[in-house]
């Protein structure tokens, strides 16, 4: 007989995203606590339960740290699921405890769906109705509640771009399933593997979308960089109508990164000001300029500033690479002092340039105004929740996966079921689309 | 005093599997035709098989069943359907020859002990209680011959008041030209059965001496392809059939015509399969084709009469005539039977439980066209069904039912009793949810078990399978324990150019296959049936893994039984369609009501909590 494996080990976060001081990102399932081992490089089964305990998430896979965490493991049936459980609670923000998921996600774990611990707990008797309807805003997309709340949120281009892609994945799913289920008189394999290609490559370009659409519930992160003294601070604190940062005439003045969140025209917009770099042997320099590089790599694009008020040196024109490499602008400022920098040198490497006078808190729009234009223009107005996005993601894997397969039909059949499930998902459809009937609609399969 | 303790009525595709699986389960059994000359007969196309039909056929074996075992020894022809389109859809076809399967098909009969034949119409069924706990049956014949049973299953086929149509003349029939079974209908209104009428059609039959061959493509068989892993290598030579296409000219002469079709002419019920749509409704539903496929495919080794596929039609004689002429190959074609379209009766299929027995009469079971399905296979697997449950019932043990996870079969009978049927009902791979791990190659390894804890399966087919299943794990632990280049041999198989065996399945487009039987002849000595498994097995993995994951929460809901509810509880927050759901088809589980059309997961939620307070009192009683 075939063999019955485990229930699937779900996790999801458990608070809103990007409010309060903490995250919290709960796992649970038969792998709980195997898998929160991993991830915290440590054997939670030897751990004591219901006890709040401190570690590292790192990446397994490359031992990157993602986040200081505290953690409690719950064993079957003792937790508020009745399986085994982690619940791991991580920095608060918007970025700690997804990334904190996304590992485990890597890991072998599934996200939850809506409601899904509520559930589990409800089966496991761990709770009562009323309890677990509290709980389950929505339990499932198909009732009338979730059908409301995807399709207001999901409005406009981004919906209808979600629901071309699944009429398209449903046209290719009912033309193979006609073609398999009747082979003696339909044959449109052909055009399954032709369309199929087609609209591969448009999920790819809707992926272009997700990732304005990542930024918008994350948020933007724009880094200031630049060499010491030259106003990175002080544009920082315009930027943010806020002396946030110290300022002084001394090279060298900010040492740690700092992070601040700022909306402009309802865009969300991560700014961070940064130690100044130079050549030094200085020790706590070296650490600030290690954590400058920390911050450029997570990057969605860099201010790179340069004093107008003297001549262009090297170490302004070493930033010139992580400025083409994570895009941006470059920012002459000090406009208000006599000009001594070479314009032209700059404009010939084809970088743009805005001027600003930091101390004056002239040209800090036209930063802004820019920044919002460069990063967010898309044609996708997508307004995805996490959810959705998971969903979406979900969706490229099936069409990646079934083209992978493309001469398999069998496998490419249900990888464009499982894609056409999650969009349905999406749109607060009936999960299961209704195969026969549509294979019956059109096409002609009379033997 | 009981004559036989289960008596089947019908002698066709589900009566025959009905009668010999709960005679081979020891319960003397009685089956009766309305006519022996025409038992296992195929009125309509004489092919078995096809996508979702050949693994009902390879799961009947599996389970001790006869059809695959009936076609190995009669077909004309077979061949592989989507062989380059992966394991869970590759489907075996059969054309048959009808006289020979007939034969066969009473033959198997004959030779079963405890299973008696008689031939009348059935005109009565009653119900006879006299005290007992489970009530009997009194079956009438026409005759007046009547007999006492525990349990009846009705197997009737297109019987039931069937009237048969070409274009505004209507007769009673049966199917060909049978007398039909019209006072049975009646009486089963009597016990308190819910009847429904859906209609259905065939072509004409043509003689194969009046068309010209060499007009038309060549379909041959391909050697080497059986059903039933039970039956010896065949050699026999096949018989090609043919295809041709209708041409614009064809579709102008119906189109003339449309008006005399049976259903546009008459009052005839106008439910039918949409998957074998008649000639005239094509032209209606699908205008803007140019053209229709048209297979003529031989009906016996000894016979030149053709049957005509795709060209189901109930226009009057001569116009059908006149229709297949424009037909390229069929210039100058004779019919010698026309095609008709037939109405009939039948029984909403709601009313029974997953054991295929009426939910409020016990001991009554229905198997077949009956309850709404169409085709051979789709009934004989409800007649193994209602054996094994019928005999069952007699012997007062727990009924058997195979879920969705498990079987097509299980599949079928949970859309019938669960979902209902709008039109007649096809068994499609596309139904199932777990079509990569239920195969028609792996039929045998899913059920052959259980059927031999039935008591259905034979030594040498266990024996069989018991070898298979050996062979398959030594296959994978001799993968597992040789290398190639860094990986295991299990590894490097999972590479598309890898394949185990000659035979086995590739994807289409590669070019060097390494093939593993060439490099370890050690393989060879394993059969090619669990060869391929493990092939399968292996280049599969992780889909199946993956489907098995999902089955693992479709059980959960599955197990969840619903105890009996008293009838007038009111079970707040429950949906009114829920609560209509549950009152009305009473399901036996919480994943069987979610399954229900406009049942809702906050119903389930709301009955499981009902159920667990309800335990929670009684268990407070204990
Ligand atoms: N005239 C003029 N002075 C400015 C302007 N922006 C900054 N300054 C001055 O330049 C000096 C350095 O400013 P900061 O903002 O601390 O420069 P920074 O780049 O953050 O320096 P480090 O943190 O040391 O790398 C201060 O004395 C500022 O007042 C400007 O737009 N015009
Ligand atoms: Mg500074």
């Amino acid at each position: 007989m075939i063999a019955r494996p485990d229930k699937e080990t779900i996790s999801a976060i458990s608070t809103p995203i990007g409010v309060g001081a903490m995250g919290i990102v709960r796992v649970s399932g038969p792998q709980a606590i195997s898998i929160g081992s991993r991830v915290l490089g440590k054997n939670l089964s030897k751990l004591e339960p219901r006890k709040a305990l401190y570690g590292f998430v790192r990446d397994p896979e490359t031992g990157n740290l993602i986040d200081e965490v505290v953690f409690i493991i719950y064993h079957a049936p003792s937790s508020y699921t009745g399986e085994d459980m982690l619940e791991i609670f991580t920095h608060g923000g918007l970025v700690a405890p997804r990334e904190v998921l996304q590992v485990l996600l890597k890991n072998g774990v599934r996200l939850a769906e809506r409601g899904e611990f509520a559930r589990r707990g409800f089966l496991n008797n761990k709770m009562d109705l009323v309890k677990a309807q509290g709980i389950i805003d929505v339990v499932d997309a198909r009732s009338q509640k979730a059908l409301f709340t995807s399709v207001y949120r999901l409005k406009g281009e981004a919906s209808e771009t979600v629901v071309s892609l699944k009429k398209k994945l449903e046209q290719i799913l009912v033309s193979l399933e006609a073609t398999v289920d009747f082979p003696e008189e339909v044959d449109e394999e052909i055009k399954v593997v032709t369309e199929l290609y087609r609209v591969a490559e448009e999920m790819e370009l809707l992926l272009k979308g997700m990732e304005t659409s990542r930024r918008l519930r994350q948020g933007l992160k724009v880094v200031i960089i630049g060499k010491t003294n030259v106003g990175k601070s002080s544009l920082y604190n315009a930027l943010l109508q806020e002396e946030r940062a110290i300022v002084t005439s001394i090279p060298g003045t900010t040492r740690d990164v700092l992070e601040s969140q700022l909306e402009y025209q309802g865009y969300p917009i991560l700014i961070y000001d940064t130690a100044g770099i130079r050549a030094t042997s200085d020790e706590i320099e070296t650490i600030s300029i290690s954590r400058t590089r920390q911050a450029v790599k997570g990057a969605d694009m860099v201010l790179l500033v340069i004093d107008a008020s003297i001549p262009l040196e090297e170490e302004d024109e070493e930033f010139f690479y992580d400025l083409k490499e994570k895009g941006g602008l470059i920012i002459l400022n000090k406009i208000d002092l006599p000009e001594k920098i070479d314009r032209e040198r700059i404009l010939s490497y084809g970088f743009s340039l805005l001027e600003t006078s930091a101390r004056m808190g002239s040209g800090i729009d036209n930063i802004l105004i820019k920044v919002v234009e460069m990063a967010f223009v898309s044609n996708l107005d997508l307004m995805l929740s996490e959810r959705e996005a998971n969903y979406l993601g979900e969706v490229l894997k099936h069409i990646r996966g079934a083209v992978e397969n493309i001469s398999t039909l069998d496998i490419v059949g249900h990888h464009l079921r499982e894609g056409v499930t999650e969009l349905r998902k999406i749109l607060g459809e009936e999960p299961i689309i209704n195969l026969t009937e549509e294979i019956f609609k059109n096409f002609c399969v009379g033997k | 005093m009981i004559d036989y303790p289960i008596t089947i009525i019908g002698g066709g595709h589900a009566g025959i599997e009905s009668a010999l699986t709960s005679a081979r389960l020891k319960v003397p059994t009685l089956l009766i035709a309305i006519n022996l000359d025409t038992v296992g007969w195929t009125p309509c196309n004489p092919a078995i098989g096809g996508p979702g039909k050949a693994q009902l056929v390879k799961e009947i074996d599996a389970l001790g069943g006869e059809m695959a075992l009936l076609t190995d020894k009669t077909f004309t022809q077979i061949r592989m359907l989507n062989t380059s389109r992966g394991p869970a859809v590759r489907s075996l076809r059969s054309q048959i020859d009808r006289i020979l399967y007939h034969r066969e098909a009473k033959n198997a009969l004959e030779r079963t002990p405890q299973l008696s034949l008689i031939q009348g119409e059935v005109v009565d069924i009653a119900r006879v209680k006299k005290g007992r706990k489970k009530p009997l049956f009194k079956v009438t014949l026409r005759d007046g011959r009547n007999y006492l049973t525990q349990a009846v299953v009705l197997a009737t086929g297109t019987y039931l008041k069937g009237v048969g149509r070409i274009s505004s003349y209507s007769y009673p029939s049966g199917r060909g030209m049978e007398p039909p079974a019209n006072y049975l209908s009646n009486s089963l209104v009597k016990l308190g059965l819910k009847i429904r009428r859906f209609n259905t059609g065939t072509t004409p039959r043509i003689d194969g001496r009046t068309i010209d061959r060499e007009e038309m493509s060549l379909q041959p068989g391909e050697a080497g392809l059986k059903f039933s892993p039970l039956t010896p290598p065949i050699t026999r030579e096949q018989l090609p059939s043919y295809l041709t296409y209708t041409t614009l000219e064809t579709h102008q002469v119906v189109r003339e015509h449309l008006h005399l079709t049976a259903s546009r002419s008459t009052d005839m019920v106008k439910v039918g399969p949409r998957y074998c749509p008649s000639i005239e409704e094509k032209m209606v539903w699908f205008p803007e084709k140019e053209r229709h496929p048209v297979f003529l495919e031989p009906e016996g080794f000894t016979t030149v009469e053709h049957y005509v596929q795709g060209m189901n039609i109930s226009l009057p004689a001569e116009i059908q005539l006149k229709i297949l002429r424009t037909v390229p190959g069929m210039n100058r074609v004779e019919i010698i039977r026309p095609g008709y379209a037939i109405d009939y009766d039948l029984l909403d299929s709601l009313q029974l439980q997953s054991q295929l027995m009426v939910k409020n009469i016990p001991g009554l079971f229905t198997a077949g066209q009956i309850n709404g399905t169409t085709g051979y296979e789709e009934a004989a697997c409800q007649g193994i069904i209602t054996g094994i449950n019928s005999a069952l019932y007699v012997m007062g043990e727990e009924g058997f039912t195979l879920k969705r996870d498990e079987a097509y079969i299980g599949v079928l009978v949970d859309d019938l009793t669960t979902k209902g049927v709008e039109e007649p009902y096809r068994m499609l791979t596309s139904r199932v949810e777990y079509r990569l791990s239920l195969r028609q190659d792996n039929a045998d390894l899913r059920l052959t078990p259980l059927g031999r804890k039935l008591g259905l399966v034979s030594d040498e087919r266990y024996e069989q399978y018991v070898k298979k299943v050996r062979e398959i794990e030594e296959i994978i632990a001799f993968l597992k324990g040789k290398r190639k280049r860094e990986n295991s041999l299990y590894d490097y198989l999972k590479r598309p150019e890898v394949s185990i065996g000659e035979s086995s399945y590739s994807p289409a487009g590669i070019k060097e296959r390494d093939i593993l039987t060439n490099s370890f002849p050690e393989l060879r000595r394993y059969t090619s049936e669990a060869l391929e498994e493990v092939n399968t097995r292996v280049k599969y993995e992780g889909y199946i893994t993956r489907e098995n994951k999902r089955m693992v929460d479709f059980r959960e809901m599955e197990n969840f039984l619903i105890p009996d509810l008293s009838e007038d509880l009111i079970i707040p927050g429950l949906s009114s369609l829920g609560a209509s759901m549950l009152k009305s088809r009473k399901p036996k589980s919480i994943g069987e009501f979610l399954r229900m059309p406009g049942v809702s997961p906050q119903d389930g939620l709301v009955l499981l909590d009902k159920i667990r307070k309800v335990k929670a009192v009684s268990n407070k009683r204990l």
